[in-house]
């Protein structure tokens, strides 16, 4: 969790809570994935205010300079422990955990981040490929409510793996995006590329950038991206999994 | 001009045109091939309509590279090797003569690789000509590219349909396949865009309502057997039924889909007298007899086979499918407990017709354009399906006898109380006539008078009749909600609420306790469109409820939409339909005005 969540996460544990009640500790990271699947199913229903009063968090009033508020503060509630780091969130169960905000009907508010690409190493197969790793096993959680952090609810969630046919599609998007990146054509790699997975500049990281040969074959920086999810892949498979 | 021999390449188009006749007849082939070649996933692209490009690529053993050329020659097969194989063919191809005849027209490319080698080798054909051979790498199987069909026959190449209509054949070839094999996935793209996708099924039920549309829901699983005859299928009840043959009976002999003329007609005089004139039953039949007593080798494309004792074999089918419609109940698989008697009664359905009165049925008759409904939908129930190959009764047609019940015109129970004026249905209610909607509130149907039937009661029963089935399998599961519903409840509601967790865990009610807050995390997986809102309500004002017996009613109350959905014939039938079959609760929902009665008002007047 960055520096700048400090008021509104762990470091913020300074006092006791009214009351005098004991602030939860942490569970321990999952042994399985059903237990996850259980931790996750029992935060269905909470407002993330009441999740982050158990362990002494408390709400940002809004998202602008916390955006990792919901992210991490759900990780600790089920125990994940590999943070920021190139790991899925439970690196032993090989689970990465998504939370996805959406509206009443399911339909996700925005794109989902998977992972960044620094250009300059997007890999050479989509099988070894960091896309593919992350989203082999992902645990969705749909955050429910558009309004002020702490009175968002957190929904039901959803154990899934990409089937063939999603593979498929991930597969050949992303091959479609590399090939565009490996051929130096930068510039039609836009958010437009993609039916299913997206490469685009990743919001907070402007600053890094990678050497990589242009269409020319010259050496240029170029701002690293991100893979993202488009909302009409991940809304299809929570109708599917919800059946909405 | 003199007699002469032609050449090789104008025999294989000759020869090309019996097997591939459009891009939905290489689809097949190529389909066909996959599956022989033991795939568990089977992916289609078309471009075009097929016209442009069929590309079929399979996870299946794949070939070496000598198989791989000799597979383009022309009856080269490693399904049979002696003319006495032909007697005992289990592939779906055996002539050899698919691939081939394809690359004659086409620009073909065959990319293979078996899965002992560490390549694969990729083969261009066009118009018969061998163009390259060379190693490719390539995942184990194999993978048909066929682009520009016909190019080097404009002439066939003229007759294709339009794009929409070539589509549709190969979607529809691909279709046949994949009900016909529930264990491999399926896809079909079309430019690009997915336009069928089957999934790994555990069984034909699931992939039949995956493929055939909502009225899949109504599909029962059907089994029988009559001495080496092997019978395994889904059947719909007589109320379900399409307007083309082809979108509707799916025919398989060990597993080839066939449009065998004599097994249709045994099909549609099981189903005569249930399913209206002109119209065709919902049903996917796998008939599994010996090889030797089928021939597949008929014509080319195998869609028509000869059966060695044809009529033997179709009274049979008729007998064992009139059986399972409606009959003694020896066929078909078991059934839930709830379900008594017939799959659907449509013997009963059966009996009704033949029994009515004459004047019952001319009025039928005069009064099918007639209905509130529009559109052919409105025919009458009775009668013989007059299908084109429908030439007359069969042979020695099997007899079903009518329960005595059902023998008399008139119900005795209005007879003997004519007073009541309006009285329960009695009938079946899938036999009814549907005649159309009142407000939306009533569906009026045509029986022995006039059956009114109250939607919003059929609903809730039906509603019932699923909780109480899930029950008896031994528990209703719960569907996960995307959005849980909180409500707060007195601690007395909390105490009630925790005292019948139990039960509502049973009927597949996921509620859990945040404090004094309880939150609804899952409903019945049978009623999907129960508004937790709604059911919250319903528990709370239903408070104590700590028996499952005493939640049934609430829940399934709750599960009835308001304002009530819009109904359409088919939607009325499928929910009559349900409501028979679950043998529940029918007579609370209906009510009858006998025929005498209204001619009574009518004269009152």
């Amino acid at each position: 969790m960055g520096a700048r969540c400090a008021r509104y996460g762990a470091q913020a544990r300074s006092r006791q809570p009214p009351g005098g009640s004991i602030w939860e500790p942490p569970p321990e990271p999952p042994p399985d994935e059903a237990t996850l699947q259980q931790r996750a199913d029992a935060l269905a229903g909470w407002t993330l205010g009441e999740i982050g009063a158990r362990f002494g968090w408390r709400a940002p009033p809004d998202l602008r300079r916390h955006k990792g508020w919901i992210g991490n503060l759900v990780e600790l509630a089920l125990g994940a422990t590999a943070g920021s780091r190139a790991l899925p969130d439970f690196p032993e169960l090989g689970i990465e955990l998504k939370t996805i905000p959406v509206d009443a009907r399911g339909v996700p508010r925005q794109s989902t981040f998977v992972c960044t690409a620094p250009l300059g190493d997007l890999g050479d197969d989509w099988s070894t490929s960091w896309v593919r790793k992350k989203l082999a096993r992902v645990l969705w959680l749909p955050i429910l409510g558009d309004g002020p952090p702490g009175e968002r609810m957190v929904g039901g969630a959803v154990m899934w793996s990409p089937d063939a046919e999603e593979e498929s599609r991930l597969r050949e998007d992303w091959h479609h995006l590399v090939e565009l990146v490996v051929r130096g054509e930068l510039d039609q790699v836009t958010g437009h590329r993609g039916e299913v997975l997206q490469l685009r500049p990743k919001g907070q990281s402007a600053a890094d950038t990678s050497w990589v040969l242009d269409s020319e074959g010259e050496w240029v920086r170029a701002q690293d991206r991100a893979f993202y999810l488009r909302p009409s892949f991940t809304a299809a498979l929570l109708r599917r999994a919800l059946r909405l | 001009m003199s007699i002469r021999i032609l050449e090789e390449q104008v025999v294989n188009q000759i020869a090309a045109g019996e097997v591939v006749e459009r891009p939905a007849s290489a689809v097949k082939e190529l389909v066909e091939n996959a599956v022989d070649a033991q795939a568990t996933a089977i992916e289609v692209s078309l471009a075009d309509g097929g016209r442009e490009r069929v590309r079929v690529v399979d996870d299946g053993i794949g070939m070496g590279r000598d198989d791989a050329m000799m597979c383009l020659e022309r009856h080269a097969t490693s399904k049979i090797l002696r003319a006495e194989d032909l007697l005992a063919v289990d592939s779906l191809g055996f002539r050899g003569e698919a691939l081939p005849s394809i690359a004659a027209v086409s620009r073909f490319a065959l990319t293979t690789r078996s899965r002992d080698d560490d390549a694969g080798v990729r083969i261009r054909v066009e118009g018969g000509a061998l163009r390259d051979v060379s190693p490719a790498g390539c995942a184990p199987g194999t993978t048909v590219d066929v682009r520009s069909l016909f190019y080097n026959l404009p002439a066939r190449r003229k007759f294709l349909r339009a794009r929409a209509t070539e589509r549709h054949h190969c979607v529809e070839t691909v279709l046949r396949e994949a009900l016909g094999r529930p264990q491999i996935d399926f896809v079909v793209r079309h430019d690009g865009r997915e336009v069928l996708r089957a999934p790994r099924a555990s069984d034909r039920l699931d992939r039949a309502r995956a493929l055939l549309g909502p009225q899949a829901r109504a599909l029962r699983p059907v089994a029988f057997s009559r001495g080496s005859l092997r019978v395994e299928g889904l059947v719909a009840p007589g109320t379900i039924h399409r307007s083309t043959a082809a979108a509707a009976v799916y025919l398989y002999v060990n597993g080839r889909y066939v449009r065998d003329t004599l097994v249709r007609r045994a099909v549609y005089e099981a189903y005569r007298g249930v399913v209206p004139r002109g119209r065709y039953p919902l049903i996917v039949l796998d008939i599994r007899v010996e090889p030797a007593d089928v021939d597949v080798n008929v014509h080319p494309t195998k869609t028509e086979v000869r059966f060695r004792q044809p009529l033997p074999l179709q009274r049979a089918l008729v007998g064992g499918l009139e059986e399972a419609l409606g009959g003694s109940g020896s066929a078909g698989p078991p059934r839930s407990s709830a379900v008594q008697g017939p799959l659907f009664g449509a013997g009963d359905a059966r009996s009704a017709v033949s029994a009515a009165p004459p004047r019952l049925s001319s009025s039928r008759e005069a009064a099918g354009t007639g209905g509130l409904w529009e559109g052919g939908r409105q025919e009458p129930m009775g009668g013989p399906p007059a299908h084109p190959d429908d030439a007359g009764p069969l042979p020695t047609p099997v007899s079903v006898p009518l329960p005595p019940a059902l023998g008399a015109a008139v119900p005795p129970v209005v007879a003997e109380r004519p007073e009541s004026q309006l009285t329960a249905a009695h009938a079946p209610l899938r036999s009814l006539r549907l005649i159309g909607m009142l407000e939306n509130r009533f569906i009026l149907c045509e029986g022995e008078g006039l059956v009114v039937v109250d939607h919003e009661r059929a609903l809730v029963a039906q509603a019932a009749a699923r909780l109480r089935r899930g029950l008896s399998e031994g528990g209703v599961r719960s569907q996960r909600l995307l959005a849980p519903h909180r409500l707060q409840l007195t601690p007395r509601q909390q105490k009630q609420v925790m005292e019948a967790r139990e039960s509502l865990s049973a009927i597949g009610i996921d509620i859990e306790s945040l404090g004094p807050v309880f939150v609804i995390r899952g409903v019945p997986e049978p009623l999907p469109a129960l508004d937790p809102a709604r059911l919250a309500g319903a528990l709370v004002d239903g408070l104590p409820l700590s028996s499952v017996e005493d939640l049934v009613p609430v829940v399934a109350q709750a599960a009835c939409p308001e304002p009530l959905p819009p109904l359409d014939p088919y939607d009325a039938r499928a929910l009559l339909a349900e409501l028979d079959e679950a043998g529940e609760g029918w007579e609370s929902v209906s009510l009858q005005i006998p025929m005498g009665e209204l001619e009574r008002r009518i004269a009152l007047e």
